[in-house]
């Protein structure tokens, strides 16, 4: 038993390839943990809603490589 | 409905007509006045360069010729475009026409050259895709086959601007030197001549039961020094769209992407697709060329990639596709877009083939993509990136005295005349372009 990784990419097809078992869908290529097109006073809330989720999942059993989605309207 | 079974009337892309007249050139030379004669092609060397100097952002012009063979290598290219003339006028619309519809009528172009702007771009902004990078064109030895201008009889034009310039505006500048030559070149030179060869470019009504082809063509536009420009403009957010393949050799396309050298496509190339010009010759006997979707890759997010993706899928089947052709240029993540078209296309039941150059790394063992989904399984490579690759001294540079390497470390600048040694390919001029053009080998069967 390893230390569990939870890797936040864009390009999650790419972290499958790579087998990166825990994959946190990011939001924008250059910008993985966050939304430059939301106002300043609530990307906070987008970047939270990623960093929180990327730790909920280091918590969870996975079987190879599983791509989560970041719950939040500014995370798409 | 199955793809194909019924095609909408309005999607259709007959009666539009493009003749083009070739005027065929094999030799350049300076000389009092413009002149065409029995294939030699003469220049007033100062006329010219007054010519480009009419634009006050222009500070210096100086022309060169450099001719296939010789012990030269032309450096600082920003693009290189084929001489032509509308007649009945519009030529290069949005740059030194007013904004209107090409690929009818008809057009005279200078075949067997290229006008070559050269520049040292700002670097402002090192490091990031945007940066202006050196582009190089060998003339000479193994390497010269692999750029469209070793070909070519070159008229390059070195250039320099006011530094008080904005990136967008030492953008257009290059580019409107550069056509008002090509079109100048070519009115003077043919106006009233008779040409060497004709070719009419029409998409007439085909057999309805040969398959109907449609061209993907997926084109990079991220701003200034790493754009396309449609009409004279980037076209950064187009939405994917139907061009008409007469627009895209008629001069309708741009090429600004000095950021990715050896996988940019200069405009000579958007001039001359090869596959523009393949599907016209099998159309009708082979199948039916049932039109060009225009697309732009290398969105940022992953829900702009699908839409595109959708969007321009969406457009193959209305053109009524049996099959598709997808290219893809430059680099990254742009080939996202292209193969997420790719599957939906598959999806829709129209075969695909796709056109890429690939990786690999240094010694070709290496991931050759870096994106690929399971419906892509009918690929031609256009050539590979990573090997390095060591340029010999050579007689003559033209374009500058020095090449400026390696931005990410803070530039580093080099003789041009060489050696230069390269760690990958990404600074030589049009290498592994999305259609392949310098590797491209159609084979009649």
């Amino acid at each position: 038993m390893g230390i569990p990784v939870a890797y936040i990419t864009t390009l999650t097809t790419l972290a499958t390839d790579v087998r990166a078992n825990r994959i946190v869908a990011g939001v924008r290529i250059p910008h993985p943990v966050s939304n430059p097109a939301v106002a300043p006073d609530k990307e906070i809330e987008v970047r939270v809603a990623v960093a929180k989720r990327a730790l909920d999942v280091l918590t969870l059993a996975v079987e190879g490589p599983t791509v989560f989605a970041v719950d939040h309207p500014g995370a798409r | 409905m199955t793809a194909g079974s019924a095609v909408p009337e309005g999607a259709r892309l007959g009666g539009t007509r493009l003749e083009r007249r070739s005027f065929e050139v094999s030799d350049i030379g300076f000389g009092p006045r413009i002149r065409l004669d029995d294939g030699r092609l003469e220049m007033d060397r100062a006329a010219l360069a007054d010519l480009v100097l009419r634009d006050d952002r222009v500070t210096r012009c100086d022309v060169q010729l450099v001719s296939p063979g010789e012990d030269a290598r032309i450096v600082h290219i920003c693009d290189t475009a084929e001489p032509q003339w509308r007649v009945e006028g519009g030529t290069f619309p949005g740059w030194i026409s007013p904004i209107r519809t090409v690929g009818e009528g008809v057009t005279h172009r200078l075949a067997g050259v290229g006008i070559t702007v050269c520049c040292e771009l700002p670097w402002r902004k090192t490091g990031g895709i945007q940066t202006p990078r050196e582009n190089i064109a060998e003339m000479r030895g193994p390497l010269a086959a692999l750029n469209p201008l070793s070909r070519l009889r070159n008229v390059v034009l070195e250039v320099a601007l006011r530094d008080d310039l904005p990136d967008e505006e030492c953008d257009r500048a290059v580019h409107v030197a550069e056509l008002r030559v090509a079109e100048h070149l070519a009115r003077e030179a043919t106006r009233g001549r008779e040409p060497d060869a004709v070719d009419v470019y029409e998409l007439g009504r085909a057999d309805p039961a040969l398959p109907r082809v449609v061209y993907v063509c997926q084109i990079t536009s991220q701003g200034p020094y790493a754009g396309t420009f449609y009409y004279g403009g980037y076209l950064d957010r187009l939405m994917p769209t139907i061009v008409h393949p007469n627009e895209v050799l008629d001069g309708a396309l741009v090429d600004g992407n000095v950021a990715g050298p050896w996988i940019r496509t200069p405009t000579i190339v958007h001039q001359n697709n090869p596959l523009v010009t393949g599907l016209y010759r099998d159309h009708g006997r082979d199948l039916c060329f049932a039109g060009m979707i225009l697309l732009r890759g290398h969105y940022y997010g992953m829900d702009e990639k699908y839409r595109v993706a959708q969007q321009a899928s969406k457009l193959a089947r209305w053109l009524g596709a049996d099959g598709a052709i997808l290219t893809w240029e430059n680099a990254g993540n742009g080939i996202m877009e292209c193969l997420y078209t790719l599957q939906e296309c598959e999806r829709l039941g129209i075969k695909t083939v796709f056109l890429t150059w690939e990786h690999g790394g240094a010694h070709g063992d290496d991931t050759p993509l870096q994106f690929y989904v399971p419906e892509a399984d009918a690929i031609v490579s256009t050539g590979s990136m990573d090997e390095p690759v060591l340029l010999p001294e050579v007689a003559r540079a033209v374009g500058s005295d020095t090449v400026r390497l390696n931005p990410q470390l803070g530039g580093e600048r080099v003789p041009a005349r060489g050696p230069i040694e390269l760690s990958w390919r990404l600074e030589l001029y049009g290498g592994a372009g999305h259609v392949g053009d310098t590797r491209y080998g159609r084979v009649d069967v």
